[in-house]
């Protein structure tokens, strides 16, 4: 009985495969990687996958909650601002204005792009910043979904409003809230690409580069 | 022709009158190799056989041998996992059943309170009657003082809206809901109830339509239910997985059913108001549900993918890959930026 695993299997000259030959009795036999290891291989690489996944999940539901955070925050600033008195938007001031909210607010808005732009580097910046904004979007409509179903309900039904109701100077703050921040939220973009090169510069980003550029290379030629 | 596709007579190896008696594709065409004669090759004395379509070499023998450890810890998983999908069954259909219950307890709410109202006047006015009878017969002594019955006053508002208010004194008490938790004698079920239901203009009329504000929260359920057997269930068939759901769907009915219809010692209103109320509010919320399941189950896989390439990294996907090979479908491949 010998121990063949620190033989080198060399693939060999007849069928290219990776055969060990014992040097005590000359049998010969095809190495293969050991099944128990391969499953667990199997196993780790998929609780890897599940883990980053989870992680990425929790990330796309939760930054847009900041970013309806700051736009909270920009919509209270719009209800207090000259705006309103001026005419342009009729609403009761409620809130005064913060300055420090407002630049928390915009802050806040920046660092989601950048963290999103960063998780998601595997996208282009504009898809990353469409998940986001979608996510957004779901968040919304999901905390206006049952007041916008009861009111569908009421409307079909005739009942009795038993909500509030919205009227379309709501409607307006609330548009340009979110327009404020989005238009923040695209500066975002510069430093969440510098970060993204930063963090994909490393020893093996050269060998990336040359990958790429013959994919690409591939990619024009078909 | 490459040199494995060649055979060389010298490499043919001396047959062993031995053959494959099981499925195993070449690895060079994927040809199945079932039935071909093993040989010893004559270099190693390898037992071996050849692709007959592109002559690749397969090796019988290889180090180290097929652990019996893995196919345990296969099964031990897939029956955890079969044992996990069969609770999530379980928990999903009693939660669908409180949702229609829930719906159902919401919307016969009023009809309940009407019934109570009814059978409430219909025992005193019995109990009047059947003093007046022994008082008559000179059995019991007269009874002085009057029986408060229930009274409905109805006023119309200056835009011609009508209020309905009810005067509940018989029992004392005046607050909404004290008629609903009431018992019902079976005399009046049996002579009263279809008489009382024509007489307060049937069940749509009576019922509480927020009840309809479950559909919602059911309906949303729903989907993620649909979604989830889509996604756990990859070894079934699209049809097999709305199967499921059907049948979910009709073990909740079922114990519905029999939770409502068959009528206890002591039927309180709520219960006959909910029996009466079942034929129009279960058909909508479960039908509700049903139709979301179905959407859940029809792109639940479809999400998955979506989801795992939005987020994952192409090297984190090939893991997750049975979402798309299960479909017949390719992994899809980096994009370039």
């Amino acid at each position: 009985m010998q121990e063949l695993a620190r033989i080198r299997a060399v693939p060999d000259q007849h069928y290219a495969l990776p055969i060990v030959v014992c040097p005590g009795c000359s049998t010969a036999c095809v190495r293969t990687r050991h099944p128990d290891q391969q499953f667990w291989r199997e196993v780790r690489s998929l609780i890897r996958s599940m883990r980053m996944l989870l992680v990425q999940l929790i990330l796309i539901a939760l930054l847009p909650l900041l970013m309806l955070l700051s736009i909270g925050t920009a919509i209270n600033m719009i209800e207090a601002s000259p705006l309103r008195t001026s005419g342009l938007i009729r609403m009761p001031s409620l809130i005064p204005i913060d300055p420090y909210g407002v630049s928390t607010a915009g802050v806040l808005a920046i660092l989601c792009v950048c963290v999103i732009r960063l998780s998601l580097h595997h996208l282009r910046a504009w898809a990353a910043l469409g998940v986001l904004w979608g996510a957004v979007g779901l968040w919304t409509i999901s905390f206006l979904s049952p007041s916008l179903f009861r009111i569908t309900l009421e409307s079909i039904f005739g009942y009795e409003l038993t909500t509030a109701r919205w009227n379309t100077q709501d409607i307006t703050t609330a548009s340009l809230g979110f327009a404020l921040i989005f238009a923040i939220s695209l500066l975002g973009l510069v430093p969440g690409a510098y970060y993204h090169s930063s963090a994909t510069r490393g020893p093996q980003a050269r060998y990336r580069k040359i990958r790429r550029r013959i994919r690409r290379r591939r990619t024009r030629e078909n | 022709m490459s040199d494995a596709q060649t055979i060389n007579p010298a490499d043919a190896g001396e047959s062993t009158n031995e053959h494959i008696r099981a499925d195993r594709a070449c690895v060079g065409c994927g040809f199945n190799l079932y039935g071909q004669t093993v040989s010893k090759d004559p270099h190693y004395g390898l037992a071996i056989a050849r692709c007959p379509e592109c002559g690749q070499v397969a090796a019988l023998q290889s180090y180290p041998t097929m652990s019996r450890w893995v196919n345990r810890f296969r099964a031990l998983l897939a029956s955890f996992w079969v044992i996990g999908l069969l609770g999530v069954f379980f928990i999903s259909t009693l939660i669908t059943l409180q949702i229609v219950n829930g719906a159902l307890q919401l919307g016969s709410e009023d009809l309940a309170e009407e019934l109570g109202i009814y059978h409430e006047t219909w025992s005193l006015v019995l109990a009047q009657q059947q003093a007046d009878a022994a008082q008559s017969d000179g059995s019991a002594p007269p009874v002085s003082g009057t029986i408060n019955l229930p009274t409905t006053t109805v006023t119309t508002g200056p835009a011609g809206t009508t209020t309905t208010t009810i005067n509940r004194a018989p029992m004392g008490m005046n607050y909404t809901g004290m008629y609903s938790w009431g018992m019902l004698s079976e005399d009046w079920i049996e002579q009263e109830l279809d008489s009382t239901m024509m007489n307060i203009g049937g069940i749509w009329k009576n019922l509480n339509k927020e009840f309809l504000a479950i559909l919602l929260p059911a309906s949303f359920f729903a989907l993620l239910l649909g979604v989830f057997w889509s996604i756990t269930m990859l070894g079934a068939r699209r049809r097999t997985i709305i199967w499921l759901v059907i049948v979910a769907q009709i073990i909740a009915v079922v114990i519905l059913l029999a939770m409502i219809l068959i009528p206890g010692s002591f039927p309180r209103a709520i219960d006959i108001a909910k029996g009466q109320a079942l034929p129009v509010i279960m058909p909508i919320i479960m039908g509700a549900q049903l139709i979301f399941a179905l959407l859940g189950v029809y792109l639940g896989r479809k999400i998955a993918r979506f989801v795992i390439c939005m987020s994952l990294p192409p090297r984190y996907r090939t893991s997750l890959s049975i979402f798309w090979t299960r479909d017949g479908l390719e992994l899809p491949k980096p994009t370039l930026k």
